[in-house]
């Protein structure tokens, strides 16, 4: 776990650093999501070895639909509040005026 | 929706050959290699959240109270993921992990399925298809019936890219930026936030 965050972080200081340019990124998007593809495969090769976890697919995609659905309901709702008690084009509109 | 398909794609050809070939996956050793590769993916993801500190000037043009919406869709997201513990035989910080993904199915399920189990990875792999794909549902039924601004919240981590396009389009372009930054918020958020909850317990 630690060596996960550790590489994190250092990437985080790396990439705020003025090192990396804007072409550097381009190429890094693409390595990422080649490496992303290479731990999919590893992440269903997780799932296809375990016959019970193969079994159970049902219940884990049961399991999957009620905490999405809890979890989509339950930021519209807190970001509906906050839309409620906020004006957040108030400040936008200022702005326009006085450009 | 091409990426979508691609990954489900790479996640199946995974699956087939897990279940051809069980004994794949056995060796502790390929589970340290892939930790390694892991890391070097979040070093290239820190590498793009650090680059993008630049993108959060934006953060000017619409006042900092734009911050409220990415706090506000993490916060209901994780309350409403901890509701689903009480009708689940899942542990709160099981459902809070899941949730926290905010609809990157990739690296939440990558994450998990590393640093927690298989199972729960392959939970948080459909929760966070499925809460992409409710996105692209409820945005234009909110964007119309509700408001502008509330139509960013089921997109989550997603708002910064696959669902941005659908965002401006139902919506208008202050709004659009919001979802951007608010996108980009949330993504910064997943890779720590799902490390972290998984080592507090």
């Amino acid at each position: 776990m630690e060596i996960v965050i550790i590489s994190l972080l250092a990437g985080c200081l790396l990439g705020a650093s003025n090192i990396i340019t804007e072409k550097w990124i381009g190429h890094l998007d693409k390595i990422v999501m080649a490496i992303v593809f290479v731990l999919l495969i590893a992440v269903g090769i997780g799932i296809g070895s375990n016959r019970e976890l193969i079994g159970n697919l049902t219940l884990l995609g049961y399991k999957a639909m009620v905490i999405a659905g809890l979890s989509t309901i339950g930021s519209v709702f807190a970001l509906w509040f906050v839309v409620l008690k906020v004006d957040f084009f108030q400040h936008h509109k200022k702005e326009e005026g006085q450009l | 929706m091409k990426m979508i398909s691609c990954i489900v794609a790479a996640v199946l050809a995974g699956i087939a050959l897990g279940w051809m070939l069980p004994s794949l996956m056995n060796p502790e050793v390929l589970d340290q290699v892939i930790t390694y590769v892991l890391a070097v993916m979040l070093f290239g993801v820190g590498i793009s959240i650090g680059y993008n500190r630049r993108e959060l000037v934006k953060i000017k043009a619409v006042g900092w109270r734009i911050i409220l919406v990415p706090v506000a869709i993490a916060g209901g997201s994780l309350l409403g993921a901890s509701i689903a513990s009480m009708f689940l035989d899942m542990s709160l910080k099981e459902v809070l992990v899941v949730g926290a993904g905010f609809g990157w199915y990739s690296l939440s399920s990558v994450l998990i399925t590393q640093l927690y189990s298989a199972e729960l990875g392959a939970i948080a792999f459909l929760a966070n298809v499925f809460r992409e794909l409710m996105a692209f549902v409820l945005i234009p039924f909110l964007a119309i019936h509700i408001g502008k601004i509330v139509a960013i919240a089921p997109g989550g981590a997603t708002t910064m890219d696959s669902t941005l396009p659908i965002i401006a389009k139902m919506t208008d372009t202050p709004t659009a930026m919001i979802a951007f930054v608010s996108g980009l918020i949330l993504t910064t958020m997943v890779p720590f936030l799902i490390p972290l909850l998984l080592a507090i317990y």
